[in-house]
């Protein structure tokens, strides 16, 4: 009574945190400047990925266009231009996409795995459509994500 | 006689453009002290080598180009008045503010105030009284909007509860020191004790006060912008809505500084208490910024009062005691007992 009332002890207490965090180090993290390091397993951005003689490991079984939730996995079968049937075609369409990474699960190749490359927004609609040749390739230097 | 219209318009000038650059960095370092309390770092990226301290200029010229809302079923005559009066009458008030200590030329002194009346107080209290019709008008004004409404009904309530226990919390130290003159009540201070040791609880009362007075948080229910979007703000836009934080801001610092003059002994230190002008000047810049920093420090630290626990500290609390701190007072000069 005495203290809260007349010494005004926990208005002070307040104040002297406050104080304290005043002139403390700061949490901000400086965005487009700096970036946070995350974590080489993410589940963000997809790639398709090769085989060691540099040929795509994906048999166009059709799986992940399947199981996809919100399908927007479109995948297109036909003849290869070295006369073989297979993978003619693949589209994700980002801006469908919601990460969830039931395509990767279920891909009985392990043909298809997800990035750490988060910053996907663009300028033009069609642009959040990936084709195939956007999804097979390693992380180009300029999207990889700076150390902080 | 020209001399003294001369001196006047120039100290009005000079002091009315070093207010608006006060009020324009009190926005910066606001927001900067606010940031850093709330652990982030504030404006950072205009003049970012400066940490950001050119940002209330950038904001000012925004402010500027945005397009002037008039609300349709707005009182238009009355909704441009009311950030005019709301910004106006801080400053009027502050004209009669001493701005350091009084310097001595020849046989004279030069009163670094534009005017030196000898009821400066009553003229600063008055003034300050006024300053709640900008709000009031502008909640009337604004077409019916509630919560400007609201909004109004309370900064009067608060403004005319508060300023009887603030008019009561001066008297003590005018009491003590018989005289109305701001000069009149440091010149007293520089020969006894600061009046802060002979009035501690006046000075509680008064610091309570000076909160309220200025809105600032835990009574700034006129503004409360988590139940009222801001009060009385809602309806204005551009420069006009940007007209009442510059008056808020000068009612702080003419609050400081009459807390500093009245209660923690103006341009007098603990250690010095003489001669060389400037230390004089700069131990009055010091107490007086102590006392700004107070209010963004209070405004980044309490939650804000329910409106009758406002008016129930006021009335019930702070009227009662202020009553009997003044009966003692008396009491004591009239039997000459050091009041300590």
């Amino acid at each position: 009574m005495i203290k809260e009332h007349i010494l005004f002890a926990d208005l002070i207490k307040g104040l002297s945190i406050t104080i304290k965090k005043l002139f403390g180090p700061s949490v901000t993290l400086h965005y487009p400047i700096q970036r946070r390091e995350l974590p080489e397993r993410m589940r963000f951005l997809h790639k398709l990925d090769l085989t060691p003689e540099g040929k795509i490991k994906c048999i166009a079984c059709g799986i992940c266009e399947r199981i996809c939730p919100p399908k927007c996995i479109k995948m297109t079968r036909g003849t290869r231009e070295d006369g073989k049937k297979g993978l003619t075609e693949y589209e994700i369409d980002i801006g469908r996409c919601i990460f969830c990474g039931l395509c990767v699960e279920v891909c009985p190749e392990e043909a298809i795995s997800m990035t750490n490359i988060y910053e996907l927004a663009t300028y033009n609609k069609a642009d959040t459509v990936y084709t195939m040749d956007r999804l097979v390739r390693d992380v180009p230097e300029e999207k990889k994500a700076e150390v902080r | 006689m020209l001399i003294y219209v001369l001196t006047g318009a120039i100290k009005l000038l000079v002091v009315f453009v070093l207010l608006l650059l006060y009020a324009l960095f009190m926005l910066w370092f606001e927001r900067k002290a606010l940031g850093f309390i709330q652990i982030r770092i504030g404006p950072k990226l205009v003049s970012s080598g400066l940490e950001g301290l050119l940002q209330p200029i950038a904001d000012m010229l925004k402010t500027l180009w945005k397009e002037d809302i008039v609300p349709h079923r707005a009182d238009k005559l009355v909704f441009w008045l009311a950030p005019v009066i709301g910004a106006m009458f801080p400053f009027a008030a502050a004209m009669a503010m001493p701005f350091g200590p009084p310097l001595k030329i020849g046989g004279s002194y030069f009163y670094l105030s534009v005017v030196h009346v000898n009821v400066g107080i009553l003229y600063i209290l008055a003034a300050l009284g006024l300053t709640s019709y900008g709000v009031l008008s502008a909640g009337i004004a604004s077409g019916g909007n509630k919560y400007s409404l609201i909004s109004a009904q309370r900064e009067v309530a608060q403004m005319v509860s508060y300023e009887v226990v603030m008019a009561l919390a001066l008297l003590n130290p005018i009491l003590m020191a018989q005289s109305l003159d701001l000069y009149d009540i440091v010149a007293m201070q520089a020969h006894h004790l600061w009046f802060v040791f002979y009035q501690p609880v006046a000075f509680v009362v008064f610091l309570i006060c000076m909160f309220a007075t200025a809105a600032i948080v835990p009574f700034d229910l006129p503004e409360a912008e988590q139940e009222l979007v801001a009060g009385f703000n809602t309806e204005y836009s551009a420069m006009k809505m940007g007209m009442f934080p510059f008056g808020q801001f000068v009612t702080i610092l003419v609050m400081s500084s009459l807390m500093v003059i009245f209660f923690l002994g103006g341009w007098t230190g603990p250690i010095w208490n003489g001669h060389p002008w400037i230390l004089g000047f700069i131990w009055y810049w010091i107490k007086v910024f102590f006392f700004v920093f107070l209010f963004i420090w209070s405004w980044g630290t309490f939650p804000r009062y329910r409106y009758d626990q406002l008016m129930n500290i006021c009335w019930k609390i702070l009227l009662p005691i202020s009553v009997l701190n003044i009966l003692w007072t008396g009491f004591a000069l009239i039997i000459h007992i050091p009041m300590i």
